[in-house]
């Protein structure tokens, strides 16, 4: 089974004995891994933009659905408990909880300096963590009110000037890609039209004996079409590959060096096969479509 | 022959090959033809002879659609080719036959594929034609070779591979270029036959050829090339028609 499979694939890569125009290994190799390449690349393109549009969804709606209180006075661990628990009866909070001073301490160690000895001198902040149901608006307005209200000092932070920098970025991420995609399919096209026009020229003995025996310019085209498509096919298949297994790759080394702020928003996710999957096709597609222009435009110069 | 196989034949009753004041003049300056005038009537026999460089190629070039015309009017079944559109060519070349001096069979193709290439460009299935091409490579003496490459055969072989790649369609006009040049005089013998047959079923047959024997034997009309121009051509005279 495993054999005549493999034996499938293998047939995919050689030109039919009774195709009337000449094959040429030489010309085919190179081509093939130019457009592989240029393939792998558009893949990584493509899963990386939408890597980029999951991790901005991801990131803007944990931020979104969040808030941090920082109670300024009074801070004994008494009140900011009693804090909580008033923060956690307005409308729209779903989660109210006080942070302990050691995980306060730990947020502090996050930023990366050795604190290791002064930290504990230091007022590290007392802070609630709030979740909130995403959109609700005026939650904000809310908690200090009724906080102030209890007596409390705070400072409610809605995260809103992270959300916007992870907006910008992510949409630039966007661009980035599909430009990069964009760029990398032209690139494909014009390589093509360039290989079916000399691979043309270089049977144009054989090209005119078709035409000599009744061959129509469609038909000519048609067979460099296919040679084509075979090649695009082919092409694609293998940089889609290469493609997966990088992107394979990254994903486990991003995974097991992911920290807290990165490990909700997987890099890679099983959705993302679509894009392999398709990718052969556009490719073989995409070079059938500029192969058959550009045998067409290169006919018409012959007699 | 399945009717599917079969090439549509020119019934205008008109001249199959009508030249004009027909001059030809290459890029580089060249003038291979000069004020040529002729017709071909449709079912004739003919004979192209003249010395080397007398513009042979270039006339059967201008006959089978390879070159247009610099100068003059030149007609095939009645339709100029001077003026022919390029989507109207591959009709026009379905009905022409041509077997060229140098052969010109695709290197990489089997002696049937070679064979089989006018039904393949107009994507005739293979079941339509398999036998007729198969039966036309046993008459010309090549039926256990029908796998082999061209460059596996010699060159009388690979001259009877482009005869029956010529007549396998039957054409209605048929040009030879030295048919007979690359084969011992038994096959020339045979081909000769074969383009009689040819010619009875209706076909147009021009033969260039150096060999004047065939040319005394066969009686047919003879067009002469010297230097780019006819010097021998019954009814030279422009309008005139040709010697049957």
């Amino acid at each position: 089974m495993m054999r005549k499979l493999w034996s499938s694939f293998l047939r995919l890569f050689r030109e039919s004995d009774r195709a009337l125009l000449p094959a040429d290994s030489r010309q085919v190799r190179p081509l093939t891994i130019v457009v592989a390449i240029m393939c792998a690349l558009g893949c990584l393109a493509g899963l990386s933009a939408s890597a980029g549009f999951r991790a901005a969804d991801t990131w803007t709606s944990d931020l979104k659905s969040a808030m941090s209180v920082v109670v300024q006075s009074p801070r004994g661990d008494a009140d900011l408990t009693r804090a909580a628990a008033i923060v956690g009866r307005v409308a729209g909070v779903t989660r109210s909880e006080a942070m302990s001073r050691d995980r306060a301490k730990e947020l502090l160690r996050n930023y990366g300096t050795d604190m290791s000895t002064t930290i504990d001198a230091l007022p590290v902040p007392r802070l609630i963590e709030v979740g909130v149901v995403a959109g609700q608006t005026n939650v904000k307005a809310d908690i200090e009110r009724v906080l102030k209200a209890a007596g409390f000092t705070v400072t409610v932070d809605d995260h809103s000037r992270f959300t916007g920098e992870v907006l910008r970025t992510s949409t630039l991420v966007r661009i980035v890609a599909i430009l990069a995609l964009v760029a990398l399919v032209v690139a494909a096209i014009a390589t093509i039209a360039f290989a079916a026009r000399a691979a043309l020229e270089t049977r144009r003995e054989a090209v005119n004996i078709l035409h000599l025996v009744g061959a129509k310019d469609a038909f000519v085209a048609r067979e460099v079409q296919i040679r084509f498509l075979r090649l695009g096919f082919v092409a694609g298949l293998i940089g889609a590959g290469v493609a997966g297994v990088l992107a394979l790759i990254g994903t486990l080394v991003f995974a097991f060096g992911a920290s807290d702020f990165t490990s909700g928003a997987p890099l890679l996710a099983w959705t993302d096969v679509w894009i392999l999957l398709i990718a052969p096709m556009i490719t073989g597609s995409a070079s059938a479509i500029a192969a058959n222009m550009a045998a067409r435009a290169t006919l018409r110069d012959l007699v | 022959m399945n009717e599917k196989t079969r090439t549509p034949r020119y019934r205008d009753g008109g001249p199959i090959v009508r030249f004009d004041k027909v001059g030809v003049t290459y890029g580089s300056g060249t003038q291979a033809l000069r004020n040529v005038s002729f017709e071909l009537e449709s079912g004739g026999f003919y004979f192209l002879t003249g010395p080397s460089g007398a513009g042979k190629s270039t006339l059967l070039k201008l006959m089978y659609l390879a070159l247009r015309p610099s100068q003059g009017r030149a007609q095939l079944f009645g339709v100029d080719i001077g003026s022919a559109s390029r989507d109207d060519l591959p009709m026009l070349r379905r009905q022409i036959g041509v077997v060229f001096q140098d052969f010109r069979l695709l290197p990489h193709l089997s002696v049937f594929d070679n064979v089989a290439m006018p039904f393949r460009v107009r994507d005739v299935p293979l079941s339509h034609y398999a036998e007729d091409v198969d039966d036309l490579l046993r008459w010309v003496g090549l039926g256990g070779r029908i796998d082999a490459l061209p460059e596996t055969l010699s060159g009388g072989e690979q001259q009877r591979v482009a005869i029956a790649r010529a007549v396998v369609g039957k054409p209605s006009l048929l040009i030879a270029d030295e048919p007979t040049g690359n084969v011992d005089p038994e096959m020339g013998a045979r081909i000769i036959r074969l383009f009689i047959e040819l010619h009875k079923l209706g076909a147009t047959v021009v033969i260039a050829t150096h060999d004047l024997d065939l040319v005394r034997r066969s009686g047919a009309p003879v067009l002469q090339l010297e230097a780019g121009e006819l010097t021998q051509f019954p009814g030279l005279e422009p309008g005139a028609k040709a010697r049957r």
